[in-house]
């Protein structure tokens, strides 16, 4: 309810701002959005420049450089644009391979490309780089899915860069390490000496340097169940096993074998010669992740999950907030990107028990394509350059540039969530409704783990409702201490707080936080607390909502019917194509005929197909995303009526066959898949005729 | 055998010129030419050589460089008098293939049945070709036309793929002879289905309204005979292989079909499946089954082979296996996904039995089959519905814009996918591949620059094309010593460009330092490449080229493999070695070396 209270407030704001130039922002009357923070602000891209931004970074004058997956690198001179200047573009270097990272050093630029970290220099200073130097070059084995990021600096003046696995040939959707460290982190010096330094990998986008540290963020797919971040240390194991092909070599540091993984979880592989069978979820629960840590030393587990299709689904940049207040009262956390649903999420960190744990909370969406890369300006703003071509993207560009400003306006959020020894402390940006924060209905905390195992993605398991047992609010008003029973070490924490209301009565502008578990705290126990307990929630309302245009047959209807004695009238085979398309994007049908329909997903990554009403698909789509946790287990179908007819969510490799009847009103309708950042792209029209 | 023709022909005649006329039932057989008398009355400019060479700089200076029989040879003393030549066989649709070697500033042409003509002409280094170049469909005549519009419907190639005089070139010409009815009126018009001049596509699918200006005769016909000409200068000619397609087409004859659901691994889970539907068909047909996995689509019945022979079958079955039998022949031994093998069949009506077992939930279904063999061109034996039609996707292509590109990719080459090349393109139109791993200069052409599509489309494969005609050089590090030792190890230091964005390469070998700086000439026809050591003076050996057959020629020139030329200009001299049945062409230079690769 909250998110579609906020999709209409969008609508509503967008036309109130054709009237008034004052922004409404504290009017209890019409709910805050996340324009009224942080404005969304595009840089103009000239024609004929495909900025596909891979790598991006501020330079010392104030200017970008932004390096694109087609190979070039462009400065971006006049940035902010200010008083009505326009931002100017020099091309600075070109006729690099697929850039994916980009950093500044001593007047130069590295940037990694597919298989070389590469140091360019603009010696005689006219504005264009003159000298391309390979610092290191990396084996590869020319696999497309062979990306390589980074650099990013390790306090000691040394980089890492990280590498994705490949895939294997008929066996498209197995990650494989076809190369030396493929799939790992490492470190590289100036001068060109590689160390090989963690394994595990399977696609590490996003590298980040917090307090010293490296971190790197990962996306959900085979042995990788969702999205998350992760503290890298020397020698860890993150969890993609194919790295590990490479473990036992003298120069790795990484003292997990792959016998370590897969005598503990099949990994299903395909016989060479075939058949090539795709693994697929299997009904048992299997095993999490920081279980065989348990068992294996040297497996580093999520510092902080970012749940899959809630927060993301392809996990991108990693950057601290500067500690100067410029951009609001976040300093000091991190933003971490998402290239497929445009988004970026905020995440605060903590040390308890020497590992690093913490939260994440939305705190940007709408961005144009994909979130790639992330740097900060000059003027405090954070400049977000996009991509999507060949990955998709909620943003339906293909690629953009925008800034991020904060508006001066403090915006009434979840600041952060800290592990207690019985619960948790959540402190926000403002004081609360102190009624409104000692109301246990106002909450709802739910734990719960993916698995570890070679399918792409996981289910949600073992989630359980925590009971709240007290609520104290401190005497600002600024945190709540909660005593949860049934936490669970390692386990991600969904803690929403819909009932949460600052003193003007307004609720949160993002009500959920994800908070990963590692471990409890050591500590004194919550006192002088007020006890509560939960009201049993009412029934849902019924699912089986009757409609009046709702069709005979079940929405899912997967063997022929009975009545169908001469069989369908028409049969299609829907298939995908890469970039988020269907391969069919019309389909004509006869009203009320008998339809059967087999959709086939040959793309790596999960998709369904919903016939819809016309006008409805993007209602649907984003009625999908906000599933949220619930949204794989549904297949990502929300209880509709404008939903008409539909497949289950269809993993890579696999297919769905339904069988329905056309709709008996002539006109257009439309399909679409409403996997999270997909509706946008991924739609068709059936067309019925009289 | 057509599809092996060519193997075997330049095996078993390795050096005899040879026509290979084929008559209805003797597709197999070649005639080969001891002399000229494949020929109708060839006046005395034809000759017969061992082989010739041209001297590039040298107006018409094409001679015998030995005798011998390999080649067909036109000398004319004087080219106002000398005559074409007109084979005696005659053909009608046919791929008609054969390298040539132009004379400088030399003129001729190939007539598809003495009617058509497919100019060659020393059209080297031209940026806009015609259709009266290298490679054109030369113009049609008609004097009753308005001035300026006598010549009509010639067609320019796309690119200009010819190469300079003295280098041997390849043109394979795809030709479909007019149709005519049993009245001998013409229904159907000739047509170039393809011709690939030096690799390069430079037409496909040109209808031909009639003959060209200069064809035999004005009229049209089932079939003519093929026709050089000889009057406007020396030109010659080897392996000249006419692969005729008249022949009857296989045809299925009581063919029926089957669908069994269930799921099969192996060859011995075939038998004993529950059918679900069976029918009477034409030709093969996936849609007849409406189970979309987990099914065996089966085809039986028999199949009539015309002529005995060796026939190519190319099946898809996709995400599944395919077995296929032919009379007693294996074609498929329950292949995976999709498989092309050449089976010996005698003529008759042979059992035929074909099946697809559908396993692999995330692939389309897709069951084709096609057949190549004695006298025809590859045909469908499957409904144009039984495999998904392939993608059509808006091309993306790259070419420099006001200095020099530089382009870093996977490069395929040959078998190989180099993970590290470089490819780099000039504004004159010369383009050329360095393997950033070893520093060798892999190939170079001219013309457009790259096809990037692959690359740049969707998520890409990391991999772009050169959109002209390549010339493959050798990937094969190129200093092999420093001071009279063994070069020791490459290592990669990255390139600086200069203002022109010209790069010079940097890398080492065993430590010591070399600057490669390759240049393409100004006009656009060769390219000139610098290889200095950072050490002033350092002696160190360079291998100039790799291949079977070095020759040295006038002028510093050595022609390598007949394709293209190499010339040193400073540094030190050239020499032909032999090593491991290999020819080389090595440099010893102190300091530095200058050559250029000319083709």
């Amino acid at each position: 309810m909250t998110d579609i209270r906020q999709q209409l407030s969008k609508l509503l704001f967008a036309g109130l701002l054709l009237g008034f130039s004052q922004l409404p922002a504290q009017n209890k009357s019409l709910p805050a959005t996340e324009d009224d923070y942080y404005s969304l602000e595009r840089l103009p891209i000239p024609e004929g420049i495909v900025l596909e931004a891979g790598g991006l970074v501020t330079l010392p004058n104030g200017s970008l450089a932004l390096a694109t997956r087609r190979g070039d690198v462009w400065i971006i001179e006049n940035p902010e644009g200010r008083n009505n200047t326009r931002p100017y573009y020099r091309k600075f270097a070109s006729g690099l391979h697929e850039i994916l990272g980009l950093a500044y050093h001593d007047g130069d630029l590295i940037m990694a490309q597919r298989g070389e970290l590469t140091r360019i220099k603009d010696t005689n200073k006219d504005g264009r780089a003159d000298v391309y130097e390979t610092i290191y070059s990396w084996p590869i084995s020319g696999h497309y899915h062979e990306y390589s990021y980074g650099p990013k600096f390790l306090p000691d003046g040394s980089m890492i860069v990280t590498g994705n696995v490949a895939f294997g040939d008929n066996d498209w959707w197995a990650g494989l390490s076809k190369a030396p460290w493929r799939g790992w982190a490492m470190r590289v010096t100036l001068d060109g000496k590689m160390e090989p330094w963690a394994a595990g990998a399977r696609s590490p986008a996003g590298i980040g340097i917090v307090d010293g540290q490296l971190f790197y963020s990962e996306n959900q797919g085979d042995w990788m169940g969702s999205g998350y971040i992760t503290h890298v240390e020397k020698g860890d194991f993150l969890g993609h096993p194919a790295t590990l092909r490479w473990a036992d070599k003298p120069e790795s540091p990484v003292k997990v074998r792959q016998s370590d993984i897969y005598s503990r979880v099949d990994p299903r592989i395909s016989p060479e010669g075939g058949p090539y069978v795709k693994p697929e979820n299997l009904p048992e629960r299997g095993k999490a992740l920081f279980e065989i840590a348990k068992e294996v030393p040297g497996i580093k587990t999520p510092a902080v999950w970012l749940p899959h299709g809630i927060l993301g689904i392809s996990t991108s940049e990693i950057v601290n907030i500067p500690k100067d207040n410029r951009f609001g009262p976040f300093a000091g956390q991190l933003l971490v990107g998402d290239q497929g649903q445009s988004k970026i999420s905020r995440v605060f960190l903590e040390k308890v028990k020497g590992q690093y744990q913490g939260g994440a909370v939305l705190f940007r969406e709408g961005f144009r394509s994909g979130v790639m890369r992330m740097t900060w300006g000059h003027d405090g703003s954070l400049y977000v350059g996009q991509t999507n071509r060949g990955w998709g993207s909620t943003g339906p560009d293909d690629y953009a540039l925008q800034r991020v400003v904060f508006t001066g306006r403090n915006p009434f959020e979840v600041l952060k969530v800290s592990a207690q020894p019985d619960g948790f402390e959540i402190e926000f940006t403002q004081p609360v409704d102190k009624a409104s924060a000692e109301n246990v209905n106002g909450y709802d905390i739910t734990g719960f783990i993916y698995k570890y195992h070679p399918v792409y993605g996981s289910p949600v398991i073992d989630d359980q409702n925590c009971a709240i047992k007290g609520i104290k609010v401190s005497p600002d008003g600024k945190k709540v201490r909660l005593l949860v029973e049934g936490l669970r070490e390692k386990y991600i924490h969904e803690i929403k707080l819909p009932g949460l209301r600052n003193g003007q009565g307004n609720a949160l502008l993002h009500s959920t936080a994800y908070y990963t578990l590692n471990a409890l705290p050591d500590g004194a126990k919550l006192t002088g607390y007020k006890t509560v307990k939960a009201t049993p929630p009412a029934a849902p309302q019924s699912a089986a909502h009757v409609h009046e245009h709702m069709p005979k047959l079940a929405k899912r209807t997967v063997t022929q019917p009975a009545e169908w004695s001469s069989g369908p009238d028409q049969t299609f085979v829907m298939g995908t194509e890469p970039g988020l398309h269907f391969d069919k994007k019309e389909l004509t049908v006869k009203a009320g005929s008998r339809i059967k329909l087999t959709m086939t997903n040959t793309d790596d990554m999960p998709h369904n197909f919903l016939l819809v009403t016309k006008g409805s698909a993007n209602s649907v789509g984003e009625a999908a995303i906000n599933l949220g946790l619930k949204g794989n287990e549904l297949g990502y179908v929300p209880d509709l009526p404008a939903v008409l007819y539909h497949t289950k969510l269809i993993e890579p490799g696999g297919a769905d066959t339904i069988y329905f009847t056309a709709p008996s009103e002539p006109g257009e309708y439309t399909y679409v898949c409403t996997y999270p950042g997909h509706y946008f792209s991924m739609q068709g029209t059936l067309k019925v005729a009289p | 055998m057509p599809q092996n023709y060519f193997r075997n022909f330049k095996k078993n005649l390795a050096g005899v010129l040879a026509l290979l006329a084929c008559t209805s039932g003797l597709y197999a057989q070649s005639v080969a030419l001891q002399d000229l008398s494949a020929f109708r009355n060839p006046s005395p400019n034809w000759q017969l050589a061992g082989n010739v060479w041209a001297d590039p700089d040298i107006k018409y200076d094409l001679r015998k460089a030995s005798e011998g029989r390999s080649v067909l040879v036109n000398l004319p003393a004087d080219p106002k008098q000398s005559k074409d030549i007109y084979s005696i066989r005659e053909h009608g649709d046919a791929d008609i293939e054969m390298e040539f070697m132009m004379a400088k500033e030399s003129n001729s042409g190939i007539y598809l049945q003495g009617r058509y003509e497919i100019q060659l002409l020393d059209s080297w280094g031209k940026k806009h070709p015609s259709a009266g170049d290298c490679g054109g469909i030369y113009e049609r005549w008609d004097e009753s036309r308005p001035q300026g519009e006598k010549g009509y419907q010639g067609y320019a190639p796309r690119q200009n793929a010819g190469r300079i005089a003295g280098v041997w070139q390849k043109i394979r010409i795809s030709f479909q002879a007019p149709r005519f009815d049993r009245s001998g009126r013409k229904t159907e018009n000739a047509r170039i289905l393809s011709i690939y001049l030096n690799d390069l596509l430079i037409h496909e699918n040109v209808e031909l309204t009639g003959p060209t200006r200069g064809g035999m005769n004005n009229d049209e016909v089932a079939v003519g005979p093929l026709r050089f000409q000889g009057d406007h200068g020396p030109v010659a000619f080897r392996n000249i292989v006419i692969k005729p397609f008249d022949g009857p087409k296989p045809a299925f004859k009581e063919l029926g079909y089957i669908v069994y659901e269930g799921r099969v691994l192996n060859i011995g889970q075939l038998n004993g499946l529950k059918p679900v539907k069976e029918g009477k068909a034409l030709l093969i047909d996936n849609s007849v089954s409406s189970l979309t996995n987990n099914y065996v689509l089966q085809y039986k019945g028999k199949i009539t082979i015309p002529v005995k022979g060796k026939y190519r079958f190319s099946g898809d079955f996709r995400g599944g296996y395919g077995n296929l039998k032919v009379g007693d022949q294996t074609a498929f031994p329950f292949a995976w996904h999709q498989d092309s093998r050449e089976v010996e069949l005698p003529a008759g009506d042979l059992s035929f039995e074909y099946s697809y077992a559908k396993v692999n939930e995330g692939d389309k279904p897709g069951f084709g089959l096609s057949v190549s063999g004695p006298g025809i061109r590859q045909i469908l034996l499957h409904d144009a519905g039984s495999i998904g039609a392939a993608r059509v996707s808006d091309p993306i292509s790259l070419e420099p814009d006001r200095e020099t590109a530089i382009h870093r990719s996977f490069i395929e080459f040959g078998e190989q996918k180099l993970p590290y090349g470089v490819s780099v393109s000039s504004i004159s139109g010369v383009n050329y591949s360095v393997n950033l791993a070893n520093g060798a200069l892999i190939r170079s052409w001219r013309g457009l620059f790259l096809n990037v599509t692959p690359m740049w489309l969707s998520r890409g494969n990391g991999v772009s094309t050169p959109m002209g005609s390549v010339l493959n050089l050798n990937d094969t590090p190129q200093v092999s010593g420093i001071g009279g030792q063994p070069a020791g190890d490459y290592l990669l230091k990255g390139y600086s460009v200069d203002d022109d964005n010209n790069p010079t390469f940097l890398y080492t070998f065993g430590g010591a330092g070399f600057r490669d700086r390759i240049v393409p000439d100004p006009s656009g026809k060769y390219i000139d490449r610098t290889v200095s050591t950072d050490t002033k003076g350092m002696p160190f050996r360079f291998i100039l080229a790799r291949g079977s057959e070095i020759a040295e020629q006038p002028g510093g020139l050595f022609l390598v493999d007949g394709q293209f030329f190499v010339r040193v200009k400073e540094g030190g001299r050239a020499a032909i070695e032999n090593k491991d049945g290999m020819k080389l062409l090595a440099v010893d230079a102190s300091g530095q070396l200058s050559y250029s690769v000319i083709w």
